[in-house]
C-alpha cells in the first residue's frame, strides 16, 4: 500500500532521511519510534507531500506521489497530529466534515458518515455543535480521529496524536482506537516515542535513528532485538516486560490449560477473566504472592494459569 | 467595572482643583485686546458657593463611597452630570466682569484652563461607572446642543464658528472623507503585504522593513517628499495634471496618509496570521485544502480579530494625522487649524481641534462595538481550555 524507495532528505548539512526503504501492506498499522530529531515525523510527512524528498520515491496505492496533485493526494490520506489542530472557529461537526466537502460528498451522506464517527468513537452527537475550546483534550483528540477518517481514506498518518493528553486518557484513547483500527483496518502510520503505545497499537514496530531505520519487527519478535546497541537502548531492559500488556489472558490458551484444584475461598469472584492483559496477570501474581490463579472461561469452568505459562508464551511469540 | 475607581477619585480632584484654583475663561471686549480672567464664582453668580459646593459634595461622595454597596444610589451621579458642563457653558457665555463695559456683538469670552480641567473631571467620573461612556457622550452632546441652540452667542469659539461656518461643514466632510478613505485604500494592500511577510520568510524583512520606514519618517517630511515626484509627474504626464494629481493639495496628502496607515494594518495582519496555531494551518493543508481555500477559511478569519483592531488603530490615528493635510492644502480641519496658528487666534485651532478629538473618539468606540461582532461572528471561543492541551 505504502512503499518507500531510498528516500532521503536534508535540511542544510542537517540529514534528516537517509536512504529510507519501508513497505507497509494494506491494513497494517506501522508505528515509528526513536528519540526526538530520529526523523520519523519527517518521515511520515514525505508521505502526503507535506514534506518533499530530496531523493527516491514514495509509492501509495501503486502510483508515485508525486503523480498526484498534493491537495487531491492529501484528502485521500487521514490526518492527525499532536495538538489536534482542529479549526477552533469551526464546530466539532464542521470540523470533521472539512474532507468530505473538499471532496464535494452531499450534506446528507456527510451527516450519515459523522454520525457513525461520533458512534464509533464514543462522542455523544450533542457535541457536535460545541466548538473546540469547548472540548477537553482527550475529546478534542477524538474529534480529530473522526475528522481523520471521515472521508474513510485507506491511509492513515498519526504525528503522535495522543501525545498532550494525560495517562489515563491516552490508554482510553488507545482502546478506542485498537476498536477503530481492528474494525476498519486502514494502512496506518504512526508516530511516537513512547515504547508502550509502539507495542500497544503496532502491527510492526519501526525503529528509527538518525535518519535510518535500525529495526523493523512486528512488536512481539524481540527475539534477538535486544542484544545489540542503539534499539536495546531505546527499546530497554524492560521490553518484554512493557509486551505484556499487549497480549490478553486468552493467547495463552486457555481451553487446555488444566482445572483449577484448590478450593475458591473467595467464590468465583477470585477468578481473572481472559479480557485480563499478561501484565495485570503478572501483577496480580506478585499481590496475592502466588504462582498460580485461576480463570473463569465463559463455559464456567476454572482454570489455572501458572507463571511459567507466561514465561512460555512470551518466548514463543519472540522468535 | 461597575464601582468608582481611582478614575472617579482623579475625575474628582480635578474638578475641585478647576473649581478652587483655575481661571473657567478669559473674557474680552473684542478679539484683539487682552483679555481679564473669569473666576467660577464670577460664572456662577450669587449662588456660586452653594452650586460649587454641592456639586463636591455629589461627586466626592460618589468618589470615595460609590465604591461601597450601601451606597448604591450614588451609581445614579455619572448620569446626573451630563448637563453641568453645558449649563456651565451657558453661564460662562453671559458673564461680564465687574465694571467692564463692552459691544455685546464683538465682546467674547475663551474658554479658560478651569474650563477644560473641569469638563476633563467630569468625563472622568463619568467613565468611571457603568456604562461610563454613553455617560460620557451624552455630556458631550450636551454642549453640542446649547451651541446648535444658540444659547452661547458670546462664547469664542461660537464667534469664531460663525466666521468660518461657510467652510466649516465642507472641511469637516473632507477631513472625514480623507482620513476614511485613505485608510480604506490601505486596508487591501496592507493584508496583502502582511500575508506575504506571513508566506515568505524573505520577504519579511524588506516589506515589514519598508513599511516600518514609512512610519520612521516624520509624517511632515513624508509630506515634503511626496510633493517633488509628484510634481514632477504632474509637470510630464498631462493625463495624471487632469485628475488632480499635484504636488500640493489632495493627492500628496492622500499619499502619505495612506502609505502611514499601511504599518498599522500590515504589523497587526502580520500578528495575526503569526498567532494562528500552527499545528491549524498544517492540519488545514495536510487535510487537502489549496493555500486559497486555507487563506479564506482559516487563515484570514481567525487573524480578524488582529486584523481588525490594526484597522481601528490606523482609522484613530489617520484621524488626527489628516490634520496635516491643512499645510499643503488638503483642506480638512488642518485648514482651520493652521489658519487659526497663523492669525495667533487659539480660538479658531480649538475650533477646529474639538472636531478631530470627538471624530477619533466616536470611530473608536463605534470600531470597538464592531470589535466584539467580529470576534463572536468568526465564533473563536474565548476559553482557557485551549485544544489539545
Amino acid at each position: 500500500m505504502i512503499q518507500l524507495k531510498q528516500v532521503s532528505k536534508s535540511y542544510g548539512s542537517q540529514r534528516a532521511l537517509a536512504g529510507i526503504d519501508l513497505e507497509i501492506p494494506q491494513g497494517e498499522c506501522a508505528v515509528l519510534i526513536g528519540p526526538s530529531g530520529c526523523g520519523k515525523s519527517t518521515l511520515l510527512k514525505t508521505i502526503n507531500r507535506m514534506v518533499a524528498v530530496d531523493g527516491g520515491e514514495v509509492v501509495v496505492d501503486g502510483k508515485r506521489n508525486t503523480d498526484y496533485a498534493p491537495e487531491v493526494l492529501r484528502r485521500q490520506i487521514g490526518y492527525c497530529i499532536q495538538g489536534v489542530g482542529l479549526f477552533p472557529h469551526f464546530t466539532v461537526r464542521e470540523n470533521i466534515a472539512v474532507v468530505p466537502r473538499l471532496l464535494g460528498w452531499k450534506e446528507r451522506e456527510i451527516d450519515g458518515r459523522i454520525r457513525r464517527l461520533l458512534d464509533m468513537s464514543g462522542l455523544p452527537s450533542s457535541y457536535l455543535g460545541k466548538k473546540p475550546g469547548q472540548l477537553s483534550g482527550g475529546e478534542s483528540q477524538r474529534v480529530g480521529v473522526c475528522r481523520a477518517l471521515a472521508a474513510d481514506p485507506p491511509v492513515l498518518l498519526m504525528d503522535e496524536p495522543f501525545g498532550a493528553v494525560d495517562p489515563l486518557t491516552r490508554e482510553k484513547l488507545q482502546l478506542a482506537f485498537n476498536q477503530i483500527q481492528e474494525e476498519l483496518k486502514k494502512t496506518v502510520v504512526f508516530v511516537t516515542h513512547d515504547v508502550e503505545e509502539a507495542i500497544l497499537l503496532a502491527d510492526r514496530v519501526v525503529v528509527m535513528n538518525q535518519g535510518r531505520i535500525v529495526s523493523n519487527k512486528a512488536p512481539g519478535k524481540f527475539a534477538g532485538l535486544l542484544e545489540e546497541g542503539f534499539v536495546k537502548s531505546f527499546l530497554g531492559n524492560e521490553y518484554p516486560l512493557r509486551l505484556l500488556k499487549r497480549y490478553s489472558a486468552k493467547a495463552l490458551h486457555l481451553e487446555d490449560k488444566p482445572p483449577w484444584t484448590n478450593p475458591l475461598q473467595g467464590g468465583a469472584g477470585e477468578c481473572l477473566t481472559q479480557e485480563t492483559n499478561l501484565k495485570e496477570v503478572l501483577s496480580e501474581m506478585m499481590r496475592r504472592n502466588e504462582q498460580a490463579l485461576p480463570f473463569l472461561l465463559q463455559d464456567n469452568r476454572v482454570v489455572q494459569v501458572e507463571y511459567m505459562d507466561i514465561v512460555h508464551h512470551l518466548h514463543a511469540v519472540s522468535k | 467595572m461597575g464601582a468608582p475607581s481611582l478614575k472617579a477619585r482623579l475625575g474628582f480632584a480635578l474638578v475641585a482643583w478647576a473649581l478652587v484654583g483655575l481661571p473657567m475663561g478669559t473674557f474680552r471686549p473684542n478679539r484683539v485686546v487682552r483679555g481679564t480672567p473669569l473666576g467660577w464664582d464670577l460664572v456662577l453668580g450669587e449662588y456660586a458657593f452653594v452650586l460649587g459646593g454641592g456639586l463636591l459634595l455629589l461627586m466626592g461622595a460618589y468618589a470615595f463611597l460609590g465604591v461601597r454597596k450601601r451606597f448604591r444610589v450614588l451609581g445614579a451621579v455619572p448620569w446626573l452630570l451630563p448637563l453641568v458642563p453645558a449649563l456651565l457653558l451657558v453661564r460662562l457665555s453671559a458673564a461680564v466682569p465687574l465694571g467692564m463695559e463692552a459691544d455685546p456683538a464683538v465682546l467674547r469670552v475663551s474658554l479658560g484652563a478651569g474650563f477644560w480641567v473641569f469638563l476633563a473631571g467630569v468625563l472622568l467620573v463619568q467613565s468611571a461607572g457603568r456604562r461610563g461612556g454613553w455617560a460620557a457622550g451624552l455630556t458631550g452632546c450636551g454642549l453640542l446642543v446649547v451651541a446648535v441652540l444658540g444659547q452661547v452667542p458670546h462664547l469664542a469659539l461660537y464667534r469664531e464658528f460663525m466666521n468660518v461656518r461657510a467652510n466649516f461643514a465642507m472641511e469637516l466632510r473632507r477631513h472625514l472623507v480623507l482620513a476614511l478613505v485613505s485608510v480604506l485604500v490601505a486596508v487591501v494592500p496592507g493584508i496583502a503585504i502582511g500575508y506575504w511577510c506571513y508566506r515568505y520568510e524573505r520577504a519579511k524583512e524588506w516589506l515589514l522593513g519598508a513599511v516600518n520606514l514609512f512610519q520612521v519618517i516624520p509624517t511632515l517630511s513624508l509630506l515634503g517628499l511626496v510633493m517633488i515626484p509628484l510634481t514632477i509627474l504632474a509637470r510630464n504626464v498631462p493625463l495624471a495634471a487632469e485628475l488632480g494629481i499635484k504636488g500640493i493639495g489632495f493627492a500628496p496628502a492622500f499619499l502619505v496618509l495612506t502609505l502611514y496607515c499601511l504599518l498599522p494594518i500590515t504589523a497587526n495582519a502580520y500578528a495575526g496570521f503569526e498567532q494562528v496555531e500552527e499545528a491549524v494551518v498544517d492540519s488545514a493543508a495536510a487535510m487537502g485544502m489549496t493555500p486559497r481555500q486555507i487563506f479564506r477559511s482559516v487563515l484570514f478569519p481567525l487573524a480578524l480579530p488582529v486584523i481588525y483592531s490594526g484597522i481601528r488603530t490606523a482609522v484613530t490615528q489617520n484621524i488626527g494625522n489628516t490634520i496635516l493635510a491643512g499645510l499643503i492644502g488638503g483642506g480638512g480641519m488642518g485648514a482651520l487649524i493652521f489658519l487659526g496658528l497663523s492669525q495667533s487666534a487659539s480660538d479658531l485651532v480649538v475650533l477646529g481641534t474639538i472636531p478631530v478629538v470627538a471624530m477619533a473618539l466616536a470611530a473608536d468606540g463605534l470600531l470597538k462595538l464592531g470589535e466584539g461582532y467580529w470576534t463572536r461572528k468568526v465564533g473563536v471561543v474565548d476559553d482557557p481550555v485551549e485544544t489539545g492541551q
